[in-house]
């Protein structure tokens, strides 16, 4: 352990590069109307003067964090333009003199263009990035969304790859992996559940959502800890200008964002949420058998500059959601909630060599409580109570140095105690909830180490070389992941991409599969819990055309996955078995292919995806061991997404989707069988021939939205009109054998299927002030 | 032509419909019908309104917009009946259970039904199947059809404990086979209380899985309650007897006081090994009436045939044993 540590604090502080003769020039660029840094910024260097169409002497972009650095700068005078859409250009004349950093913070101000580039910046083109995916929240501001607000998760089921379960499960799967194998970071913290129920809306403020990059498979070497890929989402930090807010109405939530100055050196804002759909449900539509569902969270970020150098984040986040079924319910009571709380203290620093470093503290707490009782022992369930508790420690540092224009170096190290505590029972007692002496407790240290190269090897061919060590104290697990993509740069629009990447899980999200409802319980690796491993390739083309308008991409993949662990086939949850007894291990794979157009530019904006891709399961004592589908699973996924601005102040914006139908397990026959055991009860039974053998009818479904923006009594308003599935296509969420009565044989049985989302129109209003 | 799209759009469908929902809000709201009048008076020029008054016409204008779209939000699921285009796979069912030093009671053999017919012995039963017994590899025993779908030798005959029993059976071209070994009577050690049940010690090797019952009895031939389920089946992996505890399920609230406690008594049940898989999983296949849940787990059956599910299963019982 000693020498981890060692290896720890060494991390920390290595933070002084060999010292050049040469200069540098380094700084942050931010938004000049409310301080917030900007991704993406073109930064390009001219010697002595600017002609026009004249070739830049260097140039690089701002980084997530609003940071960009020219290294190799001879004693001279240079000009620096900074460029970016929706911003004026600033030119800076700068000297430099030999040896010297200087430090170059620069405030871009606004500027109104057209909606232009807001898919995938064109900084990325050059770098060795694969299947990577930004999202602009311009775009996902346009979007149709059931609960009415700006919506990050949904707009992600649209990106081609990305999946998911039901219309009631949250999370998204990407390329075949299931939501835990996404490792989502906000602000640099690990969220365990970032989203609301059916994806409704995300546990964090999307209001103040400032980027959203999914990297859907074969990530680099700064990333780690879960199987599939990333979601890093950052948040803006609020407003330098003036206090000001957002009421937010809506027909099912409504919310209320603040954000303002406090004092001359720091931001603040605020915002709080709470979705009252059970309520109208249990007094408007009393009748509706539909889960009760509720959430509520809160959001805080205060941003403070220290210096020039040296900026100071704390950011909370407290969400919880809950979910049961109606006072009325005949069949199965349930009452499952779950709980979201991080605190996080990001210290973010540029050193005089122009190293950039970025400090976490975080503490994340997290719980996931299923209540089940079954009314009358028929639902198939059986009474089942479960509790997740977890909690984590970490501490993260990365540092980015820009050694030449075209080759950046990363390394960072993280440290995190993960604390557990877990129960589940085939009954409930609230006394089972306060026993210390049941359930399993857990603590375990994870570390990890990376070392990350982007360089430009050859003209055309630019690499991402990586490693990312692991360390589990658990069993002492020792893990290496080596990192590696490129991009080779047939013309200046064609690329051609390749990636490859190992990667392993040692905490593993365990769900039941034979219920749709939540039941979520996380486990950490021990000696009998091996870490999920996974290896991926992916290859792609990427092509720019029409003025780089549009983007045409297809991406093939390929994952290996062992080390999956499932509930076996076992149906009693009785509290002695421990739970590693219930657990079974197999593997998996997922292969397909992707195609993307996307328009980039213009009123007319949006994209067309389609996905034809396979995920497979094996497990020994599943399926009598036979290969089977999961059930998110979907042969072909077409997604249609479309955004158009009419003037400044209305717009709209359509989806279409289409998915090949869900898997889902149904009985092939009924047969009566009289038990075997003490228990002679003769019972009619159904045969299941396979895990989700059976398919769903194909999903598809058209959603609009259309908001208008307009001032009245001296506010400015944004109202919005959502009509959810608009052809009020019957989507199946189930189907299922429910007996109508009886004849003089015994009951009849009927075939039905639940649709849980027909047309829904909600509308909202947000006030400004 | 984009301007007069757009045109037609903001005064058609957005500047009407707004008028129109301002309109409804001042029948209704008559604190904010007179701001809206001052508005429609001055013709857009900018307001002076009091902060009591904007707050009493907010509070009153949020009150009423929820309202408005709550009732446009009212929309349930839908429950509807479908055709049945659930597939349906003709499976062959088979049970027996043998039972050491008692009368054969036969095989039954009946095949699955579709889903949405209403179940009838009398459609699921097989009559033409072959089928007959080896005891020991060494010993036929042809079975015939009776009733039900239960096929029995043409005489009684008694099933021995320690001996292996095979099932060959042949219908529509379908091989069915099973093997099973009948247990000795279990080797109970002793039988004590355990809280709020019994738990016993046999001495059992790895051929067999152990359960017990409680039971509350005046004697072997009266028996006033007995566990209608077991708690727990165990086995081991040594090939030397060892001792195993097994427990029963929980006495029922009324016997816990023990004040019968001359009454009180276990049974230990010994199967053939294949038993615990059979135990662990035979919930799965119950019917599924609830949306949220589908059967995802299959039972462990140790019949082995293409389209062929059942157990057959040999095992023994002890006799009633006094609890201390």
């Amino acid at each position: 352990m000693n020498k981890y540590c060692i290896f720890f604090l060494l991390i920390l502080s290595f933070n002084i590069f060999p010292e050049s003769l040469r200069s540098s020039v380094s700084g942050l660029v931010t938004d000049a109307s409310n301080g917030e840094v900007l991704i993406g910024v073109n930064v390009v260097v001219y010697k002595d003067s600017i002609i026009a169409n004249s070739k830049p002497l260097k140039g690089t972009a701002t980084n997530k964090y609003g940071f960009y650095s020219i290294p190799d700068l001879d004693a001279g005078i240079y000009f620096i333009a900074f460029r970016s859409i929706g911003y004026k250009l600033e030119v800076r004349k700068v000297e430099v003199t030999q040896g010297s950093n200087l430090r170059l913070n620069v405030s871009l101000v606004e500027e109104k263009v057209m909606l232009d580039e807001v898919m995938i910046r064109g900084e990325r083109n050059k770098k060795a990035v694969i299947s990577t995916v930004d999202i602009s929240p311009d775009i996902i501001k346009q979007l149709p969304s059931l609960s009415g607000e700006l919506n990050v998760f949904k707009s992600l089921e649209y990106i081609p790859g990305v999946k998911v379960a039901n219309e009631l499960s949250n999370g998204i799967y990407v390329r075949g992996g299931s939501p835990d194998q996404t490792l989502t970071l906000l602000d640099g913290v690990i969220v365990y559940n970032p989203s609301h129920l059916g994806n409704f809306a995300s546990t964090f403020n999307s209001n103040a959502v400032q980027d959203v990059r999914l990297l859907k498979g074969a990530f680099p070497a700064e990333y780690g800890g879960r199987l599939s890929s990333v979601l890093d989402i950052k948040l803006r930090s609020g407003t330098k200008q003036k206090s000001k807010g957002i009421i937010s109405l809506g027909a099912i939530n409504s919310g209320i964002n603040l954000e303002g100055p406090l004092g001359d050196k720091s931001t603040i804002m605020l915002s709080g949420r709470k979705m009252y759909y059970d309520y109208i449900q249990d007094n408007f539509i009393k009748k509706n058998s539909s889960p009760r569902y509720n959430f509520y969270d809160l959001n805080a970020k205060i941003n403070y500059n220290i210096n020039e150098n040296s900026r100071l984040f704390i950011s909370a986040l407290y969400g919880r959601d809950n979910l049961y079924s109606p006072s009325d319910t005949k069949d199965i009571d349930y009452n499952i909630n779950w709980q979201n709380s991080t605190l996080s203290l990001n210290w973010l620093n540029i050193n005089n060599e122009s190293l950039f470093s970025n400090t976490w503290f975080s503490y994340i707490d997290y719980s996931f409580t299923s209540i089940l009782n079954d009314k009358n022992n028929t639902s198939g369930t059986g009474d089942y109570y479960s509790s997740s508790y977890l909690q984590d420690f970490m501490v993260k540092r990365a540092i980015e140095y820009v050694m030449e224009e075209n080759h950046t170096i990363k390394a960072g190290t993280e440290v995190i105690l993960h604390k557990y505590r877990l129960l589940y029972s085939d009954y409930y007692d609230p006394e089972l909830e306060n026993d210390d002496r049941i359930g399993t407790d857990n603590l375990s240290l994870e570390t990890a180490l990376y070392l990350q190269d982007e360089c430009e090897i050859l003209p055309l061919l630019t690499t991402n070389a990586g490693v990312r060590l692991y360390f589990f104290n658990k069993s002492k697990y020792f893990r290496v992941e080596p990192r590696l993509s490129m991009t080779y740069a047939l013309t200046e629009n064609f690329f051609i991409k390749a990636a490859t990447a190992v990667a392993n899980q040692f905490l593993h999200l365990i769900v039941r599969n034979d219920i749709s409802l939540p039941t979520d319980l996380w486990y950490p690796s021990t000696s009998k819990i091996n870490p999920s491993k996974s290896v991926q390739y992916v290859f792609g083309l990427e092509s720019y055309f029409d003025k780089q308008t549009y983007l045409l991409s297809v991406e093939g993949y390929y994952k290996d996955m062992q080390n999956l662990y499932e509930y076996g086939n076992v149906t009693n949850n009785d509290i002695t078995i421990p739970i590693e007894d219930r657990l079974t291990v197999g593997k998996g794979e997922s292969y397909g292919v992707e195609l993307f157009l996307n328009k980039r530019a213009g009123d007319l904006v949006g994209w067309i995806g389609y996905t034809l891709s396979w995920t497979k399961r094996k497990f020994d004592e599943l399926n009598a061991g036979k290969v089977f589908y999961p059930r998110y699973d979907r042969r072909h996924d077409i997604s249609v997404v479309l955004t158009y601005n009419f003037t400044d102040d209305l717009s709209c914006g359509l989806t279409w989707t289409y998915a090949s139908g869900q898997g889902y397990t149904v009985p092939t026959g009924q047969y009566s069988f009289e038990s075997i055991g003490s228990d002679s009860k003769e019972q009619l039974q159904f045969n299941n021939s396979g895990i989700n053998t059976y398919r769903l009818p194909d999903y598809h479904k058209l959603d609009f939205n259309a908001t208008y923006k307009f001032n009245f009594i001296g506010l400015g308003f944004e109202s919005y009109v959502n009509l959810f599935n608009l052809y009020n296509r019957k989507n199946a969420f189930a189907q299922y054998i429910k007996y109508d009565g009886e004849d003089v044989d015994g009951k009849i049985p009927k075939l039905k299927q639940l649709t849980l989302f027909p047309f829904i129109p909600t509308a909202g209003l947000n006030i400004k002030f | 032509m984009k301007k007069i799209i757009n045109k037609y759009l903001l005064y058609e469908l957005v500047n009407k419909p707004l008028k129109r929902l301002f309109k409804s809000i001042v029948l209704v709201t008559p604190d904010l019908s007179r701001v809206l009048m001052k508005e429609t008076k001055k013709e857009g020029t900018v307001l002076t309104v009091s902060k009591t008054d904007f707050f009493n016409t907010s509070k009153k204008f949020i009150k009423y917009f929820i309202v408005a779209f709550s009732f446009i939000n009212i929309s349930c699921e839908q429950e509807s009946l479908i055709e049945n285009n659930l597939p349906y796979e003709e499976y062959v069912v088979v049970r027996a259970q043998l039972e050491g030093d008692e009368v054969f009671g036969g095989v039954t053999f009946t095949k699955t039904l579709p889903h949405t017919q209403v179940y009838n012995i009398k459609d699921a039963e097989l009559t033409d199947v072959t089928a007959y017994l080896v005891v020991d590899g060494i010993r036929i025993i042809p079975l015939s059809y009776t009733k039900d779908g239960i096929y029995k030798p043409p005489e009684l005959f008694r099933i021995e404990s320690g001996k292996y029993y095979e099932l060959f059976a042949r219908w529509n071209d379908k091989q069915i086979y099973a093997k099973t070994l009948v247990p000795a009577e279990p080797d109970v050690q002793q039988a004590y209380v355990a809280g709020s049940y019994f738990t016993c010690e046999v001495l059992a090797d790895n051929k067999v899985a152990l359960a017990s019952t409680w039971l509350i009895a005046f004697s072997e031939n009266s028996i006033t309650a007995e566990a209608d389920d077991f708690f727990e089946v165990k086995t081991t992996e040594s090939e030397i007897p060892l001792n195993i505890q097994v427990r029963t399920t929980n006495l029922p609230d009324q016997y816990r006081q023990f004040q019968y406690h001359d009454r009180y008594y276990v049974r230990v049940y010994s199967y053939d090994k294949q038993y615990k898989d059979y135990f662990e999983t035979k919930n799965g296949n119950m019917p599924i009436e609830n949306v949220f849940a589908q059967g995802a787990s299959t039972i462990k059956w140790n019949v082995q045939g293409d389209k062929t599910i059942g157990l057959f299963i040999g095992f023994s019982k002890s006799k009633m044993i006094k609890v201390r």
